[in-house]
């Protein structure tokens, strides 16, 4: 009689347990609405499916400034070549945890991968508050949440991970009234293939001092540079390494208006943030351009956003930086293929700024890329 | 910690099979459990609460062996003075400063980094009940700290009641490790949370906004908001003070321990003295046995019961927050029960006893009528609760007092609406839980896998309306 009692709780963790797998961790319960910021994952890879992977040679990581400012077709007609070789994973607030989990999942997929073009942003290397982030809640394991600062935060992202339905509470929880009102399933035809589609809505009152500077509050308020997130983009730079994929970071430029805010009241923030860029392409023997020239004012739909006009006026900017990882890239090769490099390895230890401003480093005389892991000569 | 906090949850996962798996050291993995419990938003009065605790205990075994009044009432002092310092000392400076004419209070003084410790007043009231209870009754205290420790600062009702007594719940202390696991028990200890969730989380909450905004602009609001605002106000408090009350006795069935219960529905009450049988009861019979039957209760005459009466009243006012409106709302009740009796000595006088037979219809009749008045006499006090100041709650009284008219019904009635639906939401509570019995075992009849969606539909509805941002729990503040 005892056990009979039970089965009401028993039946009640079995629903439980397979509406946590089947809905609550499954991508494609999100992916109904493609324009939140779990769903546009779905939509991208749904989107990525559909390519050829054989023919993806350049892969773009980051976030809606990546998404906008990087358009595989532009940078493909400045480097003549099939667009399809070239495909933009940048998301919506876009952050390292992300990248690495589209990474993780895409790298296998590409065979012909030569290599990735990273974009970063300070707001992609603030930790404070990763529970403010939905994608963070998704992708998340038990070791970034427990690295997330303050005990609430903790807990709170601990017990999400028990429980998606309790994480993720907010996202499912629209996704419902979204139903009720009869507005799903959100379905958009894809058109833009190498990527989400760029965005092209203006934002009011987007190019304002005062945008700016809600901007940078938002970015580098209560900034932390240890973290989470800092972590996984080690983790995303020890893969590429791994994969022996090519790499570089890219920091696509704003308007002045969000330069200053920036400088303005977070200066010291935003050179940790710099300072960690260099220190770790450094340690790769990547480049950390930084010099991109500005984009003139009405290239720009907001302070951080380039419109379309934007993207052209980059294409050759990025177009150029392809064409030099391509060179390394063959660099790579030849090594990779039995050739060693010179007896004579300079141990250079100083950073190389050569005449465009960008930061190099090379560990060898002839200005040869080494690689992680040979003889390179170039320990810190 | 609140109870519906993804931290509270973890610590309990981790309590419960570690507690029920190692009967000796239940005590222990209690009182460090109640430790990390109260020291979760700061360690310092953590050390406050332990050292008035350990002198409580050690006044109590002087007291004990003693029977000297020095040490009943050094443990008294201390504990009251304690809660004087942190809850009421700048309360009483700022009501000094018209008086004297000069500022007490300076901006950046020591006195505005005050914080009031949490639970202060509900611990204060179970040692000084602990102590009375030695000396008056002769009860016999426990010679384990350990034990008076788990008593006083259990997580349960440590922040907000109910208010148990010594001797109520130390002799269940006493047979902790011995206690086994029961099933029964521990559904229903599940039940009392879910329903405290429920009332806490997609009533309580939901109704708050509403009330805040009510209560924020009194100016602006018409005749029929301001009933809406006080109505609803009535239900906010009641829905948040119990569903944590159930959520305390919920948590105790888990952890074996049975504790008081502190509401009956007490908007059906036919009179202010029952609303104070069934609102608060922990509360309201502490104030009965420790302050208004010492006073003399009824035994000193007709005027000195009406005065005991009304000095309890106005102390439950005070202890309810540090501020003149609390003190008045307590006042206000005082009123209403020296009214009653007055009221009951003349309806007997004029009216025939039938009237208040509820076997016959003219009993029925007035019994409606009865808890139709009180419930809204008690409303009107509740003006003065929730109103930020002595003037807003006058200008919000003032502004029920205006006429209606049905546009205004129409067009602004839809509160009014959801009020009439909670209170049929409270006499249907009242209903479950007198029908209980009965209820249980039929609903343990219907099949298994829909008892158990219809359980995954509630945690999920519970879970939907969490926001972000946690709300506390009104009766947190005091």
């Amino acid at each position: 009689m005892e056990i009979k009692r039970l089965y009401g709780m028993i039946w009640f963790l079995l629903f439980l347990i397979l509406i946590e797998l089947f809905i609550f961790r499954n991508l494609a319960f999100y992916g109904i609405i493609p324009a939140s910021f779990i769903g546009q994952i779905q939509d991208l890879y749904q989107r990525f499916d559909q390519q050829e992977k054989d023919k993806i040679e350049w892969l773009i990581l980051g976030d809606s400034q990546s998404m906008d400012a990087i358009r595989p077709p532009l940078i493909a007609r400045e480097l003549k070549c099939d667009p399809d070789q070239i495909f933009n994973l940048s998301i919506s607030a876009g952050k390292p945890l992300d990248s690495l989990n589209i990474l993780e999942k895409t790298i296998p997929q590409l065979p012909n991968l030569k290599g990735v073009i990273i974009a970063v942003n300070e707001h992609q290397f603030n930790n404070s508050k990763p529970v403010a982030d939905v994608k963070f809640r998704y992708f998340a394991g038990i070791t970034e949440r427990i690295q997330a600062p303050g005990k609430e935060q903790k807990a709170e992202l601990i017990l999400g991970y028990l429980s998606y339905a309790y994480g993720l509470r907010d996202v499912w929880w629209k996704i419902a009234e979204k139903a009720w009102e009869g507005e799903l399933p959100q379905i958009k035809p894809v058109e833009y293939r190498w990527g989400l589609d760029p965005l092209t809505a203006i934002t009011p009152d987007g190019k304002t001092m005062q945008y700016a500077i809600d901007t940078a509050e938002r970015w580098l308020g209560d900034y932390r540079l240890e973290g989470p997130q800092t972590n996984a983009f080690l983790q995303m730079v020890n893969l590429l390494e791994r994969n022996e994929i090519n790499w570089t970071l890219v920091k696509i430029p704003r308007m002045s208006a969000l330069e200053n805010a920036i400088k303005s009241s977070y200066e010291p923030q935003q050179k940790e943030f710099i300072n960690l860029m260099k220190q770790l392409a450094l340690d790769n023997q990547k480049q950390f351009i930084t010099d991109i020239p500005q984009p003139p004012e009405n290239a720009y739909r907001d302070v951080n956003h380039v419109n379309e006009k934007g993207a052209a006026y980059l294409a050759p900017l990025i177009a150029d930086i392809i064409k030099e990882m391509n060179e390394n890239k063959r660099s790579l090769n030849n090594l990779s293929r039995g050739n060693t490099p010179p007896a004579q390895v300079v141990k250079v230890e100083t950073l190389l700024v050569d005449a465009r401003g960008r930061y190099r480093y090379t560990g060898f005389a002839d200005g040869r890329f080494g690689h992680k892991g040979q003889n390179r000569g170039n320990q810190h | 910690m609140l109870f519906h906090t993804p931290e509270f949850l973890i610590l309990l996962i981790l309590l419960l099979p570690i507690y029920w798996y190692l009967p000796k050291g239940r005590l222990v993995i209690l009182s460090l459990a109640d430790i990390v419990f109260y020291s979760w938003a700061g360690v310092g009065y953590l050390g406050i609460f332990f050292t008035i605790t350990l002198i409580t205990h050690i006044c109590s075994l002087k007291l004990y062996r003693t029977k000297n009044k020095m040490y009943l009432w050094s443990g008294i002092i201390i504990n009251v003075a304690n809660l004087m310092f942190f809850k009421y000392s700048v309360f009483f400076l700022r009501s000094l400063e018209p008086v004297l004419g000069v500022k007490l209070v300076l901006p950046d003084s020591f006195w505005t980094t005050i914080i009031l410790p949490i639970g202060i007043s509900f611990y204060t009231f179970m040692l000084i009940a602990y102590l009375v209870d030695i000396y008056r009754d002769g009860f016999a205290p426990t010679n384990s700290f350990i034990k008076l420790w788990v008593f006083i600062s259990f997580f349960g009702h440590l922040v907000a009641g109910p208010i148990m007594r010594g001797k109520d719940f130390i002799p269940q202390i006493d047979r902790t490790q011995y206690f086994r696991f029961n099933l029964s028990t521990a559904k229903f200890g599940i039940f009392l949370i879910v329903l405290g969730l429920i009332k806490k989380i997609m009533l309580a909450d939901q109704i708050a906004p509403v009330v805040n905004q009510y209560f924020s602009d009194i100016a602006v609001l018409s005749t029929v908001q301001a009933w809406a605002g006080a109505y609803l106000f009535a239900f906010q408090i009641y829905l948040d003070f119990s569903a944590y009350s159930d959520m305390a006795l919920g948590l105790g069935y888990l952890c074996g321990y049975e504790l008081a219960v502190n509401f009956r529905t007490p908007y059906l009450s036919a009179s202010p003295a029952e609303f104070w049988r069934r609102w608060h009861i922990t509360l309201s019979s502490w104030i009965r046995d420790y302050i208004y039957i010492p006073l003399g209760g009824s035994r000193k005459g007709r005027i000195r019961t009406d005065i005991n009466l009304m000095a309890a009243m106005l102390i439950s006012g005070l202890w309810h927050g540090a501020m003149w409106t609390f003190v008045l709302w307590g006042g206000i009740h005082g009123l209403l029960l020296i009214g009653h009796k007055m009221f009951t000595k003349l309806r007997g006088a004029v009216l025939p006893s039938a009237v208040t037979d509820t076997a016959n219809i003219y009993g029925k009749i007035y019994k409606l009528s009865a808890i139709f008045v009180t419930f809204h006499l008690v409303t009107l006090a509740w003006v003065f609760f929730r109103a930020p100041g002595f003037d807003a709650a006058i200008n919000y009284i003032l502004m029920m007092l205006k006429p209606i008219s049905l546009t205004m019904l129409k067009e602004e009635g839809h509160y009014l609406t959801i009020a009439g639906w909670l209170f049929l939401a409270h006499i249907i509570e009242a209903w479950l839980r007198d029908k209980e019995k009965i209820i249980a075992p039929l609903w343990h009849r219907i099949p298994g896998p829909l008892r158990g969606f219809t359980y995954v539909i509630l945690i999920l509805l519970i879970i939907g309306f969490l926001q972000a941002e946690k709300s506390e729990f009104i009766y947190f503040q005091f």
